[in-house]
């Protein structure tokens, strides 16, 4: 429906034949400032009804200085970057919808379970494990199916995956590529989850991330939908940007588990429709790090070994446990996305020397 | 109710059995009757083959203050082939049930190859020790590697409970001298711990106050820690508590923003 109703007054004023540079820029702007203008007013709103975070979630983040701080930000991030692809991008490209839906998905469930705790706020109990982990699973799922449908011949995804440095094609049959996508999903939406445990830790890393796998789908355009999926990661971008000024140290607002889960899914998903799956893994490798030591600490180490394998996890926990102040984390964290996000691209332009 | 509980070496029985078990927090509730009652056996749980029911069975010992198993629980603390949190919680729930301690068991502890353990024990021994120069030496011995001149233990936490301990039960000039060296340490948590230490050890030896001064002023005070101080909340909960408290009205003072924002 939103698609007819673009076309047939929207579209008027945004010619999406139009070039990509310039829809990109617009993308960009119209998203950050969609999330700028918008979160003040949502935060009083969120305030007025009493959605802020519980208590016990701080793990000896000056507890004082979080208290009463409205959680839930995350609904305003998926409002201002779905609005301009909405406005500027091809709707009927299939790998858009995917990226969009897969959003919209997780970003229900991450809501989903922010509205739990935040009614059960004396205990702080949202969706369990168990049930999470289900709904996961089926948007993971249905992502893949999409994703495989777009681009399988005979029965198998003959799009190559794309090796970082040495560049040579690399095909995985379908029942591979299905169970690396799911893993690869739920990894990394549980990883930027993990990650969103300080003031600006998540959102500006998630906003490099995007910007660099936009730029490497321009640069590196195998498919035709590649400069459609840019406009949408654009999107994303601004609007982390956008969030990030409400959101940086001291925070005005958290993404909660709404925009925690959105931002991973609409990552991963972008990556799998673009299939540069282990760019991802390079360029978002200090939510890599984040959720493979959370899993390690948490599966291997308590539950299987019954220890403690890292000093506290996270990664920014240790940090923080050994002396570090919030903002000196953050920052350091922040230079390593970029470092990354540097060297995913650069992976993929060895080629041109 | 609970037969599955003696189903000792059948693990898969056991986890089938679980299904049954009430959660960790319910079953440490229950009044140790309530727990006989339900029909669970002590013994079930504590030579579980899965290590967070006898996880559970610690906990109960400690809860309950079960006295017929006080052995029991110092032969866990030094069994090195128990699971390491098992360790930790049989020293810390022999605190929490009330039993003795003594200095030796507790340096064997200072042993144990997992952290939480050594952590524990330093806890337990700035609690039961007693000043003396004894064991003020062995603790600074357990500490220093003195022919390399460094530190053994890596683990900050427990390098904290090493300070404080020394500030706790430390004799002078011993405890000073360790003191004095770890003020110069690396991180700013240790230093600081170091700092509340020297206090400890000033307040104990009243004629060591100036040579403590001394070590103070060569304590660096950069760090990479800072606390935020929201003005706004930290000024209304002054109002609200100065308007419970005072009878008379307090001098009006207002925020100068020439000054800064410092109401």
């Amino acid at each position: 429906m939103l698609f007819l109703i673009r076309n047939h007054s929207l579209s008027l004023w945004f010619d999406t034949s139009e070039g990509v540079i310039f829809r990109l820029s617009a993308t960009l702007v119209l998203s950050g400032l969609i999330a700028v203008f918008l979160l003040p007013i949502f935060i009083r709103l969120l305030k007025a009804r009493g959605l802020i975070e519980p208590d016990k979630d701080f793990q000896g983040l000056s507890p004082s200085s979080k208290r009463g701080t409205p959680i839930m930000g995350g609904v305003v991030v998926m409002l201002a970057s779905f609005a301009p692809p909405i406005l500027l991008a091809k709707l009927d490209t299939a790998a858009v919808q995917v990226i969009l839906f897969s959003a919209m998905f997780f970003g229900c469930i991450g809501l989903l379970d922010d509205v739990l705790k935040a009614k059960n706020s004396r205990r702080g109990v949202g969706l369990s494990a168990v049930q999470k982990y289900s709904l996961q699973f089926v948007g993971a799922l249905i992502v893949l199916f999409v994703v495989g449908r777009m681009y399988s011949h005979d029965n198998s995804v003959k799009v190559p995956y794309v090796i970082p440095f040495l560049m040579t094609p690399f095909y995985l049959g379908t029942t591979a590529w299905f169970t690396i996508g799911t893993l690869l999903i739920i990894f990394f939406t549980n990883s930027t989850n993990i990650t969103d445990g300080m003031d600006g830790l998540l959102s500006f890393p998630a906003a490099i991330l995007s910007l660099t796998l936009a730029i490497i789908s321009l640069i590196h355009n195998r498919q035709p939908s590649n400069p459609e999926v840019s406009i949408v990661l654009t999107a994303f971008a601004g609007a982390f940007l956008g969030f990030l000024w409400h959101n940086s140290y001291p925070a005005s607002v958290f993404l909660g588990d709404t925009g925690s889960l959105m931002i991973g899914a609409s990552l991963s998903s972008a990556a799998i429709v673009l299939r540069l799956e282990l760019i991802l893994l390079i360029g978002g490798f200090l939510f890599v790090v984040q959720g493979l030591s959370s899993v390690i600490q948490s599966y291997l180490g308590v539950a299987l070994l019954g220890r403690r394998i890292f000093f506290r996890a996270p990664l920014h926990h240790t940090w923080h446990f050994s002396g570090l102040s919030e903002p000196k984390i953050v920052i350091r964290m922040w230079l390593f996305s970029l470092l990354c996000a540097i060297l995913a691209t650069c992976s993929l332009l060895v080629h041109l020397d | 109710m609970s037969d599955h509980l003696h189903l000792r070496y059948n693990a898969k029985s056991f986890l089938w059995g679980l299904r049954h078990l009430p959660s960790e927090g319910r079953i440490l509730k229950m009044s140790f009757q309530e727990f006989c009652v339900a029909g669970y056996k002590m013994e079930s749980f504590l030579s579980c083959p899965i290590w967070y029911v006898r996880n559970i069975g610690i906990k109960l010992i400690g809860a309950h203050s079960l006295v017929e198993y006080e052995e029991f629980l110092k032969l866990k603390c030094q069994d090195r082939k128990e699971v390491p949190i098992i360790r930790r919680n049989a020293l810390r729930n022999i605190q929490t049930a009330g039993f003795q301690l003594n200095s030796d068991f507790l340096f064997g502890c200072l042993n144990d190859p997992y952290w939480e353990v050594r952590s524990e024990a330093l806890r337990a021994l700035a609690h039961n020790s007693t000043p003396a120069d004894e064991t003020t030496a062995k603790l600074v011995n357990k500490l220093f590697n003195v022919e390399r001149s460094s530190l053994r233990e890596t683990n900050l936490e427990v390098l904290m409970h090493y300070v404080a301990s020394l500030g706790i039960f430390g004799t002078s000039p011993r405890a000073q001298e360790a003191l004095s060296l770890l003020a110069k340490h690396g991180n700013w948590l240790i230093r600081a711990q170091t700092a509340i230490a020297l206090n400890h050890l000033c307040r104990r030896f009243p004629d060591t106050a100036q040579q403590i001064t001394g070590v103070l002023e060569t304590i660096d005070p950069q760090s990479d820690g800072i606390h935020p101080v929201f003005l706004l909340k930290k000024t209304l909960a002054h109002t609200a508590a100065s308007i419970e408290s005072s009878s008379s009205l307090a001098p009006l003072s207002f925020i100068d923003l020439s000054q800064g924002w410092q109401p």
